[in-house]
Order: structure tokens, then C-alpha cells, then sequence
């Protein structure tokens, strides 16, 4: 189990006006007091826009950074204390195809990696032929780097971060610049590691149907602050979101039109009535969903649903209105104290 | 210790293979470092070698034993200066930063490095050097036994100054000016072109700056003289110089990792 | 051929501007800087003045300090004019720009030009660097007749830029900056007399020597510096160099305009 507790990161940038300036000292305040949780074979998301500090967060949790303050354990290793052990059990997969050697082949470069984290020689070749087969390059392995797809270099980035069996994984952007089909079939790679081999992962992502269809749990990140957590779905609706209701009946009598004025004012919906030729089209829009509600009206009064269409807040939604704006949530960035909105729906 | 072995055993194949690969590296460790060398050999030209207080050289073999022996050394060294300098290259592909990311000894990555391009970057200068000698019937048979010693004290005095150099670059950004101040006056003041004993008092404390002074100090009168005794006194002074290198490596890592901790680079300035 | 001259300086004015490229300077200076101080060093400390008697058969001087001085400050000069002039289709090739430049219509001798022009200054600013450093090392410099060294730099820069047309080419060609320079410096430095007369290279050598502009350019700047000649006594010189120059020149464009079609043909193609 992974368990990050109040982790702060401030970077001190020097900065010279002109060429002899005076040195000024400028603190930048990259990760602002996050705590996270990762269980075995979870797949936790860390979503926000760039610069948000998703990156900076994967890189304390794997010992390349120390934390100007909080602390985090992963195993029950004390990481700030034991940065080389945890490195042991964890590794980053990043997107891009930079950080592996493009003149070495696959299993070439597997080789080195594993050799850096110290892999007897006699398991190193098992391990590297079973790796390869897992991300599909078997038959690529002794070709070099430079000559493979994009998607290729992406599995090999992925075999490589497997190296050392790591216990938890961090994902950084791992689908940046993929195209859909290799995008999707990365995402199956993910869900397998997760599942079958009880890996826990962290994934960071700015595509939100990844996060939506991959995730257990999601943090929102912005300006270095967690500002909601939840499932997506939970998100999708917390962020207050409304849902939307379309329905196309035969007819429409002024008898329902009030009871649907009515319920529209309990729960403060937005209400629209359209007269087609043929039929008349309710939309509804709240942030509850009342379908239900609606149902029962219009099927009480005889009413045959000829349409019905339901829009539920998507995760996309919540997460520009968390990251732009927004006035419905409570937020307060510039001093974190309401640091984690707790989506409780 | 197995591990430490792993690991620059790992760091010489990756470097065989990532950087041995094409036809470049016959230009760069052998065809200019022969040009070099003859150019070196024909600026003795001009002088009179009979006259003048030193009496050094007592003839163009003299000359030629002298200076090959130094641009060996010198091939040794500033090959590992330039393995050095390809660390920027790893940093800006990524893959300095997926080092760091194991747990893998980082005094071992460092030497691995060196001893990687060591063994690399000077067997065709070497075959170079033992091709000459032999043509001038230089070396006496029973100074061969000094050649492996020789080439042991060469390389691992490289070694220990390529670790420094990998180090150094592992945290400057731009490197080219390391490259001026490391190369040029390595030539000049190591004694690579010209004894060192003649120099006036200030160029020997520049000298005393570099090690290659003193492995050319212990090579020179095994290979040319064949005399171990004459060798004697550079073996301390190389020896010293050495140790002060490698606690001057392994602060400056240290330092080095620290600041990367905290900053997330490994740029210090 | 004005335009496309003055617009191709005026960019690269713009960008020196905002990227002085410090690093090629300094490099060249300091390698510049450490040849004249070996010469000093060698001449001084190791031989004491003590010269081999061909040396002024040779040269018809005994003043060996000013005779290398002035070898290695047009050498920079040179090797400064060249790599600017040289390099500067592959830097386009590079940024991605060549596409454009080739599609043009545009005068490839005017393009040339601007980047020659547009350097001149800085090559100028090495070239004096090494000169006065050498003047405080002791070469004899106050003599100098201005008009006369003004010709003999015209005809320097101009002998220089006909072979960095050439160079250029052959960068394109080989789709290679560094090893294609470097192999050339280190064989120019070697075969053009810098800082040791032609005459003691091996004949076979000294072919190479003739072919090279920069043998010719060092001889007549030697003759006005050190003797203070004028130059139309050594018209028969100036003739060779201008048509050796002009052969590089020519020879130069057109290989260009065949590289150019291939290009073009791999990249459209």
C-alpha cells in the first residue's frame, strides 16, 4: 500500500536580471500539500491540466525528488528515509519516446535496465523474454529502437518500467501523442497490470475517457492542489453538473405541463418546451437526475414516452469546471485550507 | 560488490553498443589522433636537438618514443572527456533520468562510464603506438613485461579522472566551455608534447593539476628506458593525486544527487 | 545576387544577436592561444633558442617565434571563416529551413556572401586575439605596412571562402559537420606550414601542402609581415593563390547545384 501524507514540493529558481544582475531567489510552489492513497491492483487517477503538478508528484513518490515537507511510505518503507529501496518497488513509465536508447534493440535495452536494478543473470533473461512477450515485441526485440513505430517505442517504454516487477507503477501521460488504436491498446496493457498481476498504479492523464474508463479512484489536481477526489463518476456528478433530459411525447396537456413546473421547482431545473409538428420535446436540466420522476408523470397521465434521451454529466465537464472556474464548487487554491473536496454523493 | 560489478559491466555493453557503431569513431580515436601525433613530431623540426641545455632527445627515435607514449595517455584521458560530455546527450534524451530512477549504485554508473569508453576509445590508438614502436625497434625484449603495467597504470589513472569528468558534466549545462578548459591545457601542461621538468615554476603547478603528468612520469621511463627504478618516484605522486581525484568525485556526486533531490535537475548553477 | 546577399546577413545578424555563439568562439581561440604558447614553451624553455640551421634556409628568418605566431592567427582565421561559411547549409538542413532555401530562386553566391559577410567581424575579432597575444609573447609585428596586410587579408578571406563553398558541399554531401571539419583542420594544421616549414614534410606531403589555399596565404603574409615586402614582387604567388581559389570556387557551385538536385529529388521525391 502506498500512502502519501501532506507532500509539499517548493522549487527555488534563481533568477539574474541581465547578465550581472542580482540573484533573486523566486519559490515556486509546484505540490501543494497531497495526500493519496494507492492499494494493489488499483488504479488511481491524478488528473489536471499541464503544469498542475502531476509529474512533480510521480517523481517524490519514486524518490527521484525529496519533499520539501509531508512524508510518504509505500510497503511501509519510509520513502523519504530509504529513497533506494523504494526505488527497488516502483518504477515511472513515461509517454514520449524519450528515456530509452534508440541505437540499442529492445532486449538490449532491457538488458541494461535490468542490470541496474541488479537482476541475478541467470532469472535477467527469463524475465526479459517474458517482458517482451507481454508488450508484443518478440519479434522486434533484436531490431534497433530507432526503426520502431511510435507505439512500439511506447510498449517498449512499458516493458521497461516492468523491469524490476515493481509493486506499484506510475503512469506519466503514458497515451501523450498515441494514435487511438494503440491508445486503446495501451489502456488494455494498464487494466492487465492492475488486474492480473495486483499492480498499483498511478496513472496521470489529461484525456478524461482514459481516466473514466480506467480508474478506480480519481484526485483532481491544480496549482499543486488536490481539489477533488472520487470515483469518476462520483466526480462527474459532485462538480454539480447537471444532467439532462431529453423526452419527445405525442402530446402535451397544460395539466402536466404543471406538474412538471412543479417538480422543475423543487428541484430548481431548467425546463424547455419545444412544439414539433408531430410531437412535442421536453428538456429537463438539473443536477439531479429525474428521470424517474418524469416518467411517473408522463406515464400516469397516459402519456407514450416516444424519445427519451438521458445526458449525465460528463467527467470532461467536471474536470474544466474544477480547473477553469466555475463558482458552483468551493474551491480555495491560494491557501488550500478546504484543500480536498470530498465528492459524498 | 557483485553488484558494483554488474552494474559497470551493464554501462560497458550499453556504451559498446550505443555508441561504437559508426565509421565517425575511426576519425575521432584513430585517423586524427595519428595526424595529431605527426604534427606533434614535425614542430621538434625546427629546432636544433644536439644544442640547448636538456639534451632530452637524442634522436628522431627519441622524439617519436616520447611523443607516442604521451598521446597515448592523452587519447585515454580526453577520450574519457568526450564520453563525459555525451552525458548531456543523456540527459536531453531522458534516459540520464531513468538511470536515476533505479536504485543502481551511482559511484558504479559513474566508472562504469569511465572504464566503458576507456576500453572503447583507445585499443586502435594502442595498436597504433605498438605498431610504431616495434617498426623503430624501440622497446628492449626485456622491457615488454613493462607494457601491460604500463597500459594498467594508464588505464586506471584514466579511469579515476574519467570519473571526475562524468561527474562534472553530470551537472553543467553547457559543457563545450569544460571542454576548452579540460583539453587544450591538458596537452600543453601534462607534458604530452614536451617534458614537463622544463617548465618554468608556474607551469608546474598547473602541471601538478593533472594526473596524466604523473602516469606519463611512471610510463615514460618504463617504456622508453625500461627502467622501473626511474618510475618510482611519479608512482606517489600518481598515487596521491588519484585518491584526491576520486574523494573530490565522490563529494562532488554526492553534492551533485543531493541537489538533484531537491531541484529535480542535475544543473547546479 | 544583392538581395539575396544582404537579407541572408541581415538573418544571420539577427540570430548571432540573440544566440552569440560563444562556445565555436572561445574554442577557437583558446586552441588558438594554446598552439602559440607550446610554440613559446618549446622555443624558450625546452631548446632555448637553440633552432635547426634549415630553419632559416627554409624561411630566410631565424625569428621563429613571429614566423609560428603568424602561422597560427591566420590558421584560426581560417579555420573561423571556414566553419562559418561551411557549416551553413547543413545548419539550415538542420533547422529545417533548407527546403525553403533550396526551393527559392534565390542566388546561392548571394547567399553565400551574406553568410560571409555577416562573420567577418567575429572571424576578424579571433584572428586579432591570437595576433596580440602572440605580439606580448614577443613575435615583431610594428613594422607592418597597412595597405599591404589589408591585400594579403582581402585575399585571405576571399581564398577562405571559395574553399567554404567547397566545404559546404561536402558537408551536405556527407550529411556530416564535425568529422568533415575536424578531418580538414587536422590535416590543414598539419601539410600548411603553421608552425614548422613545408619543407621538412615528406614530399608526398608537400603536394597536399600546394593544393591547399592557406599554404600560399601564409607565405605572402609572412613576406609582408616579417620581411616587409610589397606584394606585387611576389605577383607570381598572388596568381597561383587567386586561381587555386577560384578553382575551389568554381568547383564548388558546381558540385553544389548536383548535391542540390539530389536533394531535392530524395526529399520531393
Amino acid at each position: 500500500m502506498l500512502i502519501a501524507n501532506n507532500l509539499c514540493k517548493v522549487y527555488q529558481l534563481k533568477e539574474r536580471k541581465g547578465l550581472f544582475g542580482p540573484k533573486t531567489l523566486k519559490e515556486i510552489m509546484a505540490v501543494n500539500d497531497v495526500s493519496l492513497e494507492i492499494k494493489p491492483g488499483q488504479i488511481i487517477g491524478l488528473l489536471g491540466i499541464n503544469g498542475a503538478g502531476k509529474t512533480t508528484t510521480i517523481k517524490m513518490l519514486s524518490a527521484l525528488l525529496e519533499p520539501t515537507s509531508g512524508s510518504f511510505s509505500i510497503n511501509g518503507i519510509d520513502g523519504i528515509r530509504y529513497p533506494q529501496e523504494i526505488k527497488r518497488i516502483v518504477n515511472v513509465i513515461t509517454g514520449g519516446e524519450r528515456n530509452i536508447y534508440w541505437r540499442l534493440t529492445a532486449r538490449e535495452n532491457l538488458e541494461y535496465f535490468a542490470s541496474l536494478y541488479n537482476l541475478p543473470r541467470h532469472k535477467l533473461n527469463d524475465s526479459i523474454d517474458e517482458l517482451l512477450e507481454l508488450v508484443d515485441l518478440k519479434e522486434a526485440a533484436d531490431m534497433p529502437v530507432e526503426r520502431y513505430s511510435k507505439g512500439m517505442k511506447q510498449r517498449l517504454q512499458i516493458a521497461r518500467g516492468l523491469v524490476n516487477d515493481p509493486k506499484f507503477l506510475f503512469l506519466d501521460e503514458p497515451t501523450l501523442g498515441l494514435d487511438v488504436a494503440i491508445a486503446k491498446e495501451l489502456r488494455n496493457h494498464v487494466r492487465h497490470l492492475a488486474e492480473k498481476r495486483n499492480k498499483g498504479i498511478l496513472l496521470t492523464t489529461h484525456y478524461i475517457t482514459e481516466a473514466e474508463e480506467l480508474c478506480d479512484w480519481i484526485y483532481v489536481i491544480d496549482k499543486g492542489c488536490i481539489i477533488a477526489t472520487g470515483t469518476p463518476s462520483e466526480l462527474a456528478y459532485s462538480t454539480k453538473m447537471n444532467t439532462n433530459i431529453l423526452v419527445s411525447i405525442p402530446e402535451l396537456t397544460s395539466g402536466v405541463k404543471k406538474e412538471i413546473y412543479e417538480i422543475a421547482k423543487v428541484h430548481q431545473a431548467k425546463i424547455e418546451f419545444q412544439e414539433n409538428t408531430t410531437d412535442v420535446s421536453v428538456s429537463i436540466s438539473a443536477q439531479e437526475n429525474l428521470t424517474g420522476q418524469l416518467a411517473h408523470i408522463l406515464t400516469s397521465n397516459g402519456l407514450p414516452i416516444l424519445h427519451l434521451k438521458i445526458i449525465e454529466p460528463r467527467l470532461e465537464d467536471a474536470l474544466i469546471q474544477l480547473s477553469y472556474g466555475g463558482d458552483s464548487i468551493e474551491r480555495n487554491i491560494s491557501n488550500c485550507e478546504s484543500r480536498s473536496y470530498k465528492a459524498t454523493s | 560488490m557483485k553488484e558494483i560489478f554488474q552494474i559497470v559491466r551493464a554501462e560497458v555493453i550499453k556504451q559498446h553498443r550505443n555508441s561504437f557503431h559508426s565509421y565517425g569513431v575511426y576519425f575521432t580515436l584513430l585517423i586524427w589522433p595519428i595526424v595529431v601525433f605527426f604534427n606533434a613530431y614535425y614542430s621538434y623540426k625546427p629546432f636544433n636537438l644536439s644544442q640547448g641545455p636538456w639534451n632530452t632527445f637524442a634522436s628522431q627515435e627519441d622524439i617519436i618514443m616520447f611523443l607516442i607514449t604521451g598521446f597515448l595517455g592523452y587519447i585515454s584521458f580526453k577520450s574519457l572527456l568526450q564520453s563525459a560530455f555525451y552525458m548531456g546527450h543523456e540527459r536531453i534524451n531522458g534516459t540520464l533520468e531513468t538511470i536515476f530512477l533505479t536504485p543502481a549504485n551511482r559511484i558504479a554508473i559513474i566508472y562504469g562510464r569511465a572504464f566503458g569508453a576507456l576500453i572503447e576509445n583507445i585499443w586502435m590508438f594502442s595498436v597504433f603506438c605498438v605498431f610504431v614502436t616495434v617498426w623503430i625497434r624501440r622497446i628492449p625484449v626485456e622491457s615488454l613485461i613493462y607494457i601491460p603495467i604500463s597500459f594498467i597504470v594508464l588505464i586506471v589513472s584514466a579511469a579515476v579522472w574519467g570519473g571526475l569528468m562524468n561527474v562534472i558534466f553530470l551537472f553543467s549545462r553547457d559543457a563545450s566551455f569544460l571542454m576548452a578548459v579540460f583539453d587544450e591545457p591538458m596537452i600543453l601542461f601534462s607534458g604530452v608534447r614536451m617534458p614537463t621538468f622544463v617548465f618554468p615554476i608556474w607551469a608546474k603547478i598547473i602541471s601538478a593539476l593533472f594526473p596524466l603528468t604523473y602516469a606519463l612520469m611512471i610510463v615514460r621511463p618504463l617504456l622508453i628506458e625500461g627502467s622501473l627504478s626511474a618510475s618510482l618516484q611519479g608512482i606517489y605522486k600518481l598515487l596521491i593525486s588519484l585518491l584526491l581525484i576520486v574523494s573530490l568525485t565522490l563529494w562532488l556526486l554526492k553534492k551533485a544527487e543531493k541537489n538533484a533531490r531537491k531541484n529535480g535537475n542535475f544543473v547546479f548553477y | 545576387m544583392l538581395t539575396t546577399m544582404l537579407a541572408t546577413a541581415k538573418r544571420n545578424y539577427y540570430i548571432a544577436k540573440r544566440v552569440f555563439p560563444w562556445s565555436f568562439i572561445v574554442q577557437r581561440i583558446v586552441i588558438g592561444l594554446y598552439t602559440v604558447l607550446f610554440s613559446y614553451f618549446i622555443y624558450h624553455y625546452m631548446f632555448r633558442g637553440y633552432l635547426d640551421s634549415r630553419f632559416e634556409t627554409y624561411t630566410g628568418s631565424s625569428d621563429y617565434i613571429t614566423y609560428t605566431i603568424l602561422g597560427v592567427s591566420l590558421y584560426t582565421f581560417a579555420v573561423s571563416t571556414l566553419m562559418n561559411v561551411g557549416r551553413s547549409l547543413m545548419n539550415e538542413l538542420r533547422e529545417g529551413t533548407l527546403e525553403a532555401l533550396l526551393l527559392s530562386p534565390c542566388s546561392r553566391k548571394g547567399y553565400f556572401l551574406g553568410n560571409l559577410i555577416e562573420q567577418v567581424g567575429r572571424s576578424f575579432l579571433e584572428f586579432f586575439v591570437v595576433l596580440i597575444v602572440g605580439w606580448l609573447l614577443g613575435a615583431k609585428l610594428l613594422n607592418i605596412k597597412i595597405e599591404q596586410l589589408i591585400i594579403v587579408l582581402i585575399l585571405s578571406i576571399f581564398s577562405f571562402f571559395s574553399m567554404g563553398v567547397s566545404l559546404a558541399t561536402v558537408m551536405l554531401r556527407t550529411r556530416d559537420t564535425y568529422i568533415t571539419q575536424n578531418t580538414l583542420f587536422i590535416i590543414v594544421s598539419l601539410v600548411c606550414g603553421i608552425s614548422y616549414p613545408i619543407q621538412y614534410l615528406p614530399t608526398w606531403l608537400q603536394v597536399i601542402s600546394h593544393v591547399l589555399p592557406l599554404t600560399h596565404v601564409l607565405e605572402l603574409f609572412r613576406k609582408v609581415v616579417i620581411f616587409g615586402d610589397l606584394l606585387w614582387h611576389h605577383w607570381i604567388l598572388i596568381i597561383k593563390l587567386v586561381a587555386l581559389s577560384l578553382m575551389y570556387l568554381l568547383f564548388g557551385f558546381w558540385w553544389l547545384s548536383r548535391v542540390e538536385k539530389q536533394l531535392i529529388e530524395k526529399t520531393f521525391g
